[in-house]
């Protein structure tokens, strides 16, 4: 499944249609995307450029380099435990398409 | 047939008993209110809201996390958990994965037979609940009240051998949950709630064979009736030549019986990754300390230390170490009364405890101060007031709040120990009853009690049994 | 000169000494919108008119009736004696990714179209108690994902105000056409890649990102939460500045809001740049890419007339005494774009799971079977071609299997990126550097349709400002003359955290040293139009 996109000498990317339209249904499924065929192949062209634009990352020596996953070095204060009424129910339910009983209210599960 | 054992781990969701939910200042505890009446933006996901961590969630479970002895990291991330489902309304839950509060960790188990069971710790971490789904005609209706309410949730590793073990292990994590005052452990209304992983293996092989997961059992005594009756199945299972999957059950507490749950289709890949909009927790030294200054000793500790320094039977120290308030009581009481612990523990256990049941309070919230039950049992050993009176004023010092002596004087309560005042009252009761009188000279002594008991009657139960019993019987013989 | 075209300094003195009122301001400023901006941005349409291609369409919902209650209370509050704020009756917009109580807060998607916020951005809440009045929502890329503002659900979508044939830029670029046209003195816009910075290039006005954490990102509908500033678009250093002290300061309802106190910003803004090191780099003077025909990598020079608008800044920095520090090395600038394809796909498609048609937004109309197709139809049909490519991006560099080789390999490319900054403004270091100038963007702003689609070329835009997101320092885009096609050209400085100060001030004298040049004088077409 892996596919390698980078390739060859440092500044030649191959630019081969490295992801198939099966990985693309299986993201679009895990995302609960439905997408036409047409979306699905223009995807599949626009996702594998931007792969094998990413893989110049590849390039870097990153071995002993720790990730910054926030760049704040600060730390801000905690919330004290003070409970505060929150909105009243028809702020937070007006935007919902279907409610019942003062609830959200969905199809049935089956997965 | 007992070359099998069992190999269970259990995983726990506590709630944490915090005023506030662990990321917005909606009240905790939704239990028994209406739906969706605790919510707000941040809750709900609405676009645009923030998390802002609550305080005091990081201080209880770092003081649960020190309690299980394990090691309080002085940097822990939060991570988003992605997956869809309509309770959790931003569609990840915030959690920690890779580096959580706590490392390591352990609970010591006492077992009926004497010895202790440790249980591991193979995981401690803080994350926000999810909301409530119900069933309606087929659809679903979602309740964010639950959303964001702080739970810790922690692993043990397979080191639990029988569903006994695992009630044990969820009644000490109950009452170590309790004690330490973060939260109400009470699993019938989830504030515990627990999973079983069990497997089965030869006695005395060191591997592990595939598990069962059991989820939604919501009492102790259901994780113990199911986690057996898992395990019973796999036996016949394994000796009827099949193998033990790897299923999911759901135990159907009123049928008794597992069922299987659907399958997962596959191991759910959640894509954790730093939360971004939070920063890490940083627990300083000077925080911890301050945190520690929180941390009890342990129930288990206290229960060893009744034991050896005051002598208590192993029977008492566990009653007495059941639950901190009443031990806290039972220490303070000692410390007034401090020549006779196990006096004090008789008190406690035969008495107070009933007062406890009864009234539904915890030992520090009586008006019967263990200052004022140590002075009740002075009264006693004074001879000031009887037996029967003394226990009578448990009850009289509870009702009023005053003070034992305080209430002798008033009610006229002290024993009556003046030998003129009970051989009066000894003749009377001789002279009002000849036939018993006759019935006793004739031999049947055993009437003395009966004699006894007429006189308590007639001095409101004041006089001192043993000089009453003395004077009947010298009446009664002459 | 309008009352409208009044930068926000001028207004709040004179509604502060009550010359003209917040009212008058505002209608003013109501009526500009009527001649320049044409038809709102909406859902259902299809096709743009060739009329709809004189205007320029910032807009998605003008809330003028709320406006006028606003003004009407500043004036009434001057009357009686009260100080409404240092934003008194300034008029100006929001970019419709923030939410505010009781208006449509769309994100520019059909998704959130119907979606009535009930609740309020603490940095709109921040302007509008400093007196300022919100005149509407204006447009921005669907979600802010993009560079030319094309990929909105609501259309017609913004045009360049100098030539409409162009791309304001994006995803601010409601907010930064808004404001060169004369739509509101200021708009509050957000920055992840250089979304304020890039377009307030292209539209000719001032783009701030600040220091992550300077501004609060409550009520910021998010897009890569690690990476999102909110910031101020502007007419003037100066406007930027007030509006920068307005919105900046710690918000207990975002944790990651720094409580780094705000220094006053405009007491150093006069300071001039004497002495000041301003250091000039190679690496942003090139861009690299892949060609989408043949894969290869490119490297090119920017474009030729910024690159020489931003030397002749240094120039006329040098002449009001800063030390110019040339051949700085900045060795991971273009490593910010592959390492922001990652990272903020992760954030974007966790971001947008919310998006459910459960709670709020739109909801397929369709017959579903179950939850799962409720969710595939309702984001299928809810988001627009940009926010699709990025959750499905997002899934795919994140899943288990790829995020070390992805996810975390970005992350590590992040701070070295981050350590270009540090080694540079070390004060200790080989460089000392105060700010260093950059062109804003390696070229003017292009047509309408020029690359729009393509996900990687839109991407260049973006190139010379995404490494301050990613290292998390402040930055300003000026503009800085126009190019031969008229078109505004944008040069930035970029700074150390919480350096914005120090910006402001280079900023200030870079604009007032150049405050006589010709093309200053030069209005975009949509207003020049106007006096004809």
């Amino acid at each position: 499944m892996r596919r390698q996109g980078f390739t060859q000498s440092r500044y030649v990317i191959i630019p081969a249609m490295s992801l198939t339209l099966e990985e693309v249904e299986h993201i679009a499924e895990l995302a609960r995307l439905e997408l036409t065929e047409a979306e699905k192949a223009r995807y599949r062209e626009q996702l594998s450029a931007v792969l094998d634009y990413i893989a110049r990352l590849q390039e870097l020596d990153t071995e002993n380099i720790p990730p910054t996953s926030s760049v704040l070095p600060a730390r801000t204060p905690l919330r004290p435990d003070v409970p505060r009424p929150g909105l009243p129910l028809e702020e937070l339910m007006k935007n919902a398409a279907d409610t019942e009983q003062e609830q959200f209210r969905v199809p049935p599960v089956l997965d | 047939m007992t070359e099998y054992e069992a190999v269970i781990g259990l995983e726990t969701h506590i709630q944490l008993n915090t005023q506030s939910k662990i990321f917005c200042s909606c009240k905790a505890d939704s239990w028994n209110d209406p739906p969706n009446t605790n919510i707000c933006p941040v809750c709900t996901g609405l676009p645009g809201v923030l998390p802002v961590t609550n305080r005091v969630v990081v201080e209880k479970a770092a003081l649960l996390a020190a309690a299980m002895h394990a090691e309080i990291q002085p940097v822990s991330f939060f991570d988003r958990k992605n997956y869809f489902y309509p309770d959790l309304p931003k569609g990840y839950q915030i959690s920690q994965y890779d580096r959580p509060l706590a490392r390591g960790g352990y609970l010591d188990v006492p077992l009926p037979d004497g010895t202790t069971r440790q249980v591991t710790i193979e995981k401690l971490h803080i994350e926000e609940d999810a909301g409530k789904t119900k069933n309606d005609n087929g659809r679903r209706l979602i309740d964010f009240n639950r959303c964001g309410v702080p739970l810790i949730e922690m692993v043990t590793g397979p080191d639990l051998r029988s569903a006994d073990e695992a009630a044990q292990y969820l009644i000490r994590l109950r009452q170590l949950l309790r004690w330490l005052g973060v939260s109400e452990a009470d699993m019938e209304k989830a504030h515990l709630r627990c999973d079983a992983n069990v497997s089965i293996r030869m006695v005395g092989a060191d591997y592990l064979n595939p598990k069962t997961e059991i989820k939604n059992v919501n009492s102790i005594v259901a994780v113990k009736e199911a986690v057996q009756t898992e395990i019973e199945r796999q036996i016949r299972e394994v000796e009827a030549g099949k193998r033990i999957e790897a299923w999911t059950l759901e135990w159907d507490e009123d049928a008794g019986v597992l069922r299987k749950m659907r399958s997962k289709e596959t191991e759910a890949d959640y894509r954790y990754f730093r939360e971004p909009d939070l920063l890490p927790i940083h627990i300083s030294e000077a925080w911890l300390a301050h945190i520690l200054q929180e941390l009890p000793e342990l129930p288990l500790e206290r229960r060893a230390r009744f034991i050896s320094q005051y002598g208590l039977p192993e029977y008492d120290a566990d009653i007495l170490t059941g639950e901190r308030s009443l031990s806290d009581y039972f220490e303070a009481a000692v410390a007034l009364y401090p020549s006779d612990p196990k006096r004090v523990s008789n008190w406690l256990l035969n008495d107070l405890m009933r007062m406890l049941n009864e009234s539904g309070k915890l030992a520090s919230e009586l008006r019967l101060t263990p200052d004022y039950l140590v002075e009740i049992i002075r009264l006693v050993d004074a001879g000031t007031v009887n037996t029967t009176t003394g226990k009578s004023l448990l009850d009289k010092v509870e009702a009023s709040g005053k003070r034992p002596g305080e209430i002798v004087n008033a009610e006229g309560l002290a024993q009556v120990s003046d030998t003129g005042a009970i051989r009066q009252a000894a003749q009377q009761i001789v002279s009002a009853n000849p036939e018993q009188v006759q019935s006793y000279r004739k031999g049947k002594t055993t009437l003395i009690g009966w004699f006894v008991g007429q006189l308590m009657r007639e001095t409101r139960g004041k006089a001192d049994p043993q000089l009453a019993r003395s004077i009947l019987e010298e009446l009664l013989s002459e | 000169m309008e009352l409208c075209d009044l930068s926000a300094e001028q207004i709040a003195s004179l509604v502060h000494k009550r010359e003209v009122s917040a009212r008058e301001v505002l209608e003013a400023t109501l009526n500009r919108v009527s001649l320049v901006d044409g038809r709102p941005g909406q859902l259902g349409i299809e096709e743009t008119t060739p009329d709809d291609e004189k205007y320029v369409h910032a807009f998605i919902s003008l809330t003028a009736e709320r406006a006028r209650v606003q003004a009407d209370e500043v004036d009434r509050r001057l009357a009686g004696g009260e100080d409404p704020g240092p934003l008194a009756g300034v008029p100006f917009t929001v970019k419709d990714i923030f939410v505010v109580r009781g208006t449509p807060s769309t994100a520019g998607s059909r998704i959130l179209a119907n979606f009535v916020a009930p609740y309020t951005a603490t940095p709109v809440e921040r302007m509008e108690q400093a007196g300022g009045i919100m005149l509407g929502k204006v447009n921005l890329d669907e979600f802010t994902y993009g560079s030319s503002n094309e990929s909105s659900a609501f259309i017609p979508t913004p045009r360049n105000p100098w030539n409409p044939a162009y791309v304001p830029g994006g995803s601010s670029g409601g907010s930064t056409a808004a404001v060169a046209a004369g739509e509101g003195a200021l708009s509050l816009g957000t920055d992840t890649a250089g979304s304020i910075r890039q377009p307030a290039a292209f539209c000719g006005v001032v783009g701030m990102k600040p220091t992550y954490g300077r501004v609060s990102r409550y009520g910021l509908i998010a897009f890569g939460s690690s990476l999102d500033c909110p910031g101020p678009v502007a007419r003037t250093v100066k406007d930027a500045t007030l509006m920068l002290s307005v919105i900046a300061g710690r918000d207990p309802h975002d944790q990651t809001s720094v409580t780094v106190p705000v220094p006053d910003y405009a007491s150093r803004l006069e300071a001039g740049v004497k002495g000041l090191r301003i250091g000039l780099s190679p690496d942003y003077f090139r861009i690299t890419f892949v060609d989408p025909h043949t894969g290869e990598l490119i490297e090119r020079p920017i474009d030729p007339e910024v690159l020489a608008a931003t030397r002749r800044a240094a120039d006329v920095l040098a002449s009001l005494g800063a030390e110019i520090i040339e051949d700085v090395p900045m060795p991971h600038t273009h490593y910010g774009i592959p390492a922001y394809f990652v990272i903020s796909r992760v954030e974007a498609a966790s971001n947008l799971h919310r998006y459910d048609g459960v709670k709020y937004g739109y909801r397929t109309p369709e017959y579903v079977t179950d939850l799962r197709d409720l969710y595939r139809k309702t984001r299928g049909q809810g988001f627009g071609l940009q926010p699709k490519l990025r959750i499905l991006m997002g899934m795919y560099v994140s899943a288990a299997q790829y995020s070390e080789q992805y996810y975390v390999r970005a992350l590590r490319v992040r701070s070295l990126i981050r350590r270009d900054f540090e080694t540079i403004f070390d004060p200790s270091g080989a460089y000392r550097l105060d700010a260093l100038l950059t062109p804003t963007t390696p070229t003017t702003a292009f047509t309408m349709q020029e690359v729009y689609g393509d996900s990687v070329l839109m991407q260049y835009a973006d190139e010379l400002t995404v490494p301050a997101n990613h290292a998390g320092v402040p930055g300003i885009s000026l503009p800085a003359g126009l190019d031969r096609k008229g078109l505004p050209i944008g040069i930035q400085f970029l700074g150390a955290d919480y350096a914005e100060a120090t910006l402001l001030q280079i900023g200030f004298a870079y604009e007032q040293a150049t405050l006589g040049e010709d093309w200053r004088k030069r209005k975009p077409q949509v207003v020049e139009r106007l006096a004809v």
